[in-house]
């Protein structure tokens, strides 16, 4: 699961490119021919690299795809840059470039070169939360830079009177198209499913740390992400008939729900009762004896019950937690392969 | 010099130490020598300022012969001054019936002709005071013995007071040696000082530890009054809701025991009475730093009862809103004997427990909270907010560093007040001004202090290391050192300005107008060019707000009579008061703000204990008997009552949209 989320906001770099037919041969669509063809000369490592990810393969085998995927690119770069201008005219030249060199920089995640990191650091909770946001920042460059390319390719083809067909394109090609949306789909949910799973990796560390007040600030936010998720998915409809994945998220949702209303109160309820004894305690400690009311010593045992009571409660609720926690994580997992098996080429 | 050269390579940004600064440094000397101007003449003063071209080069090198000269100054004045006063004290002298005395602001020196007149003026002004405070329940005229025995108590102190000078354990020279140290260093900004270890320690020895039961801890300032230095949270001190660090007692009294000052010889008396195992109850008399006096009764108590050390309470009216009282932003101690956590942990779990009990809204109280941690400060501000920016701050050249909420959520979301006031400073404006940048919540009541600089004590030969080094025991003294600022996430500063509040309430007019931008030297209000990358939540209706307030405070008794009695004392401050004492009372009459007028006004309020306390007030019949009077105070508070009334409208306001 770790591997797939780094490809959160990539799918612009799978898009496959038209393929063009012209009414005519001529130098202009010659020229057409050399500076984007190399744009498809990627498919073959595209593909490669989207199988692996989204088949499960190994860490190993998805970073060797993924170099080679790197090099692939490079010297796609490398031929484009090799190009003259036409007729004088860099502009579709550059935007291929500037776009193969993003797309290069994106997928190597250097991320600095192309985003103001410091700001995005400063804007996030923590560090998963700001790389999240850079990949997201940096997808949406990835889109601006495609368009730009796309609408140069467009307006040159049109200045030349070359028609571009929105052919069927081939297997490859194919492929790719429905990996990267199913890898598309699965990101959104994923996306809302971690941010909840995250938030509760926060109030587990208050919890071992003993911080009520991280504790109760945690499941404070922690509430408004499951009902924020929980509405953000119901804007989401199934892939193609398949309500699977839907199904499986909203699952893991409520769960998180349920333990941020009930559970996780529960810990806090044992933190104040620890509070009022140990108060109680000291009161009755700072006494003279012959100064104790019978009172005093029935408020004061009554507080070491509920007290006691509140100890064995929460052993309890963290116990069947972790039970049920690890397995509804499982079968989120098993709900995610199998979403992925049935729909990827 | 080591303390010159300690403050300049650390201070936030050390003044020039030209020639301006060495002339200012003379001028404070003489001042903090002489405050009231009855020693040096002004022909004196004159000459001695005249001859202080350059100190600053003197003071650089370590020479003293500026020192010398006005030690022996000083010495053969106190003389001269001595044997006036007992010479007085065999006369006996009139002023006309409508005689008048001033009331300046700053330091008035005399010529010689003029000197003893003004003595005699004072004296008599003394006099007639201490007569009408005596008599204040139960009015008659004086008659001649009355005042003459009261004059003579007064010059015999003053007699007492100077032969206690020229006899200081440490010789004139090392008085006057450490008053020169002390100057020095607050001529950089009020907030640096300079203690010498000799003055602690030897103050220390002089305290009973039974003086630590009433909760605070008592030093002496560089007046050489005794002045409150530290409260315990949760102890009698604490819990009176009168007592602030830094106000100066002025006098003690024990029933059956009298009254006893806290002056001249009678200080270790003063302390030994209220310090003895049978005394459990005394009535202390302070002066606030903003120059007004306040008395309070306090129970001689364990230390070590934190019960009560976040005071909260319930609010019943229209709607359930809960109040919190934080008197300073005390950090975690664990000290031979106490221990208690930080004040941010301390509200969390009052917080929780209120929210349980389903208030509505909150009323935070900072009023005279004069700071204490700025990390804690953040804490609980981070209590209010999401996560991100809460401040910034900036040491002596480094970049801005942005300080920020740790935990993501809050533990409190619902409407808030902040109530503030004019001795509300440093940590307490960190919290205002983040909650008000935030627009997290509506800062209702006074402008604050406007203090945004971060201290430091170091030892004064630090100079000597190439970084700040931590606090070790010094023989040479130390020195409290000014060695940052802190700013607002909007990076703009509250240094001087202050936070200014959103609902301003009348408040009442101090003597002396005590705050950041009124003392001497204090350092300039800067802003820092940081992007703190803070999400403010949406504006608040404040204008709508403000306009219903003014409704209720322009028709408000309580209010009114605050304008009123303010503007009568701004005339009286500017005149010179009576010297007579007849005059003198009906002056004072007419000035005086004691209770406001309670008449028949039913509290718009019920205050109320929140569940959670039930069963523990109620453990310690005295604790009761504080308890109950905290919640008269409460009922009767007019700032806490429009503070309630901002906070409905607020919670109506926002609901409606």
């Amino acid at each position: 699961m770790k591997i797939i989320v780094t490809l959160l906001g990539l799918c612009m770099l799978f898009v496959s490119y038209p393929e063009v037919q012209a009414q005519n041969t001529n130098e202009a669509l010659a020229y057409l021919d050399k500076v984007a063809g190399p744009l498809g000369d990627q498919k073959k490592e595209t593909w490669q690299y989207l199988k692996a990810v989204t088949r499960g393969r190994s860490a190993r085998k998805v970073e060797k795809r993924r170099t080679q995927l790197l090099a692939a690119m490079k010297e796609s770069r490398g031929t484009v840059s090799r190009t003259g201008a036409f007729e004088g005219d860099l502009t579709l030249k550059n935007a291929v470039t500037t776009y193969l060199d993003l797309s290069y920089k994106v997928l190597k995640e250097d991320f600095d070169k192309i985003l103001d990191m410091e700001a995005i650091a400063e804007q996030s909770y923590d560090a998963m939360e700001a790389y999240l946001l850079a990949r997201e920042q940096a997808g949406d460059k990835l889109e601006e830079a495609w368009d730009t390319m796309d609408a140069e390719y467009r307006s040159f083809a049109a200045s030349h009177n070359i028609e571009i067909l929105e052919a069927e394109g081939d297997k490859t090609s194919e492929k790719i198209n429905k990996s990267a949306g199913v890898l598309k789909y699965y990101n959104r949910l994923y996306l809302i499913f971690f941010k909840s799973y995250k938030q509760e990796a926060y109030i587990l560390d208050a919890i071992a740390k003993g911080d009520v007040n991280a504790l109760e600030q945690n499941i404070g936010a922690m509430n408004a992400f499951t009902q924020e998720g929980l509405e953000k998915l119901s804007e989401i409809d199934e892939y193609e008939g398949d309500n699977s994945l839907k199904t499986a998220t909203d699952n893991m949702l409520r769960f998180y729900q349920s333990v941020a209303e009930k559970d996780y109160p529960q810990v806090v309820d044992f933190y104040l009762k620890k509070d009022n004894m140990e108060k109680l305690s000291k009161i009755m400690e700072s006494k003279k004896k012959k100064d104790i009311t019978q009172d005093d010593v029935d408020s004061y045992n009554a507080a070491v019950e509920d007290y006691n009571k509140a100890v064995k409660d929460v052993n309890d609720v963290n116990q069947t937690l972790n039970k049920k926690r690890s397995d509804k994580i499982d079968y989120f997992n098993k709900s995610i392969e199998t979403f992925f098996d049935r729909h990827s080429g | 010099m080591m303390l010159v050269k300690t403050v300049e390579k650390f201070h936030y940004s050390p003044a020039e130490m030209d020639a301006e600064w060495g002339s200012l440094v003379a001028k404070d000397l003489v001042e903090n020598l002489d405050p009231e101007g009855l020693i040096f003449t002004r022909e004196e003063v004159e000459g001695l300022l005249q001859e202080t071209s350059h100190l600053e080069l003197e003071i650089k090198m370590g020479r003293c012969k500026f020192l010398e000269k006005i030690t022996a100054l000083y010495e053969q004045k106190l003389i001269v001054r001595d044997s006036v006063v007992r010479q007085l004290l065999d006369k006996s002298w009139t002023f006309p019936e409508d005689e008048m005395i001033d009331f300046p602001v700053s330091v008035v020196f005399f010529e010689q002709e003029k000197m003893e007149e003004n003595y005699k003026k004072q004296v008599t002004f003394r006099t007639a005071l201490e007569y009408i405070s005596r008599n204040d329940s139960l009015w008659k005229e004086p008659s001649e013995e009355e005042l003459e025995q009261i004059r003579k108590d007064i010059l015999g102190k003053d007699a007492c007071k100077l032969s206690q000078q020229l006899n200081h354990p440490d010789g004139i020279e090392g008085y006057v040696g450490e008053k020169y140290l002390e100057t020095i260093a607050s001529t950089f900004d009020p907030h640096t000082n300079y203690f010498s270890s000799r003055t602690r320690k030897r103050f220390e020895s002089h305290l009973s530890e039974e003086a630590m039961s009433y909760g605070f801890r008592l030093g002496q300032n560089i007046r050489g009054e005794i002045e409150i230095m530290e409260i315990t949270p949760g102890s009698p001190a604490w819990n009176s809701n009168v007592l602030n660090e830094g106000d100066v007692l002025l006098s003690v009294e024990v029933a059956g025991q009298g009254k006893k000052e806290f002056t001249c010889q009678e200080t270790s008396e003063a302390l030994r009475m209220m310090s003895e195992s049978f005394v459990n109850e005394a009535r202390f008399t302070v002066r606030k730093q903003d120059g007004s006096s306040s008395e309070v009764v306090l129970h001689k108590g364990k230390v070590q009862v934190d019960d009560n050390i976040i005071q909260s309470f319930i609010l019943d009216g229209p709607r359930k809103i809960g109040y919190i009282y934080l008197p300073s932003f005390y950090a975690q101690v664990s000290d031979q004997g106490t221990s208690y956590k930080g004040c941010a942990d301390e509200l969390a779990t009052s917080l929780i427990k209120l929210k349980r009990e389903g208030i509505e809204g909150l009323v935070f109280d900072v009023r005279g909270n004069g700071g204490g941690s700025m990390y804690e400060a953040i804490r609980v501000a981070g209590m209010f907010i999401n996560f991100g920016a809460v401040a910034m701050a900036a040491m002596r050249d480094e970049e801005g560093e942005i300080m920020k909420d740790q935990s993501r959520g809050m533990i409190f979301d619902r409407p808030m007040v902040v109530l503030q006031d004019q001795m509300s400073a440093s940590a307490s404006e960190l919290f205002s001004a983040a909650i008000q940048d935030y627009h997290r919540g509506v800062i209702v009541g006074g402008t604050s202090f406007g203090k945004a600089t971060i201290q430091q004590i170091i030892p004064v030969d630090a100079y000597r290391f190439g970084e700040k080094p931590a606090y070790r025991e010094s023989g040479e003294g130390f020195v409290k050192l000014t060695t940052g600022k802190f700013f607002r996430v909007t990076g703009d500063s509250h240094q001087q300005t202050g936070v200014i509040p959103d609902i301003p309430l009348p408040q009442k007019k101090p003597r002396y107008d005590y705050r950041e931008n009124t003392l001497p030297n204090s350092l300039d209000n800067t802003s820092l060019d940081k992007d703190s990358y803070y999400r403010p939540l949406k504006e608040l209706p404040l204008m709508a707000l403000r306009d219903m307030s003014r409704e209720r405070t322009e028709t408000d008794r309580g209010f009114i009579q605050i304008n009123v009695s303010n503007l009568s004392k701004d005339q009286a401050w500017e005149n010179p008061a009576p010297l007579s004492v007849s005059k003198l009372k009906a002056f004072l009459d007419e000035i005086a703000t004691t209770k406001i007028e309670q008449e028949e006004r039913e509290p718009l309020l019920g205050v109320n204990n929140p569940e959670f306390l039930n069963g523990i007030s109620s453990q310690n019949p005295l604790e009761e008997k504080v308890n109950q009077h905290l919640i008269e105070k409460i009922e009767e508070d007019i700032h806490i009552r429009e503070s309630f009334s901002v906070l409905i409208d607020l919670i109506t306001l926002t609901k409606n949209n």
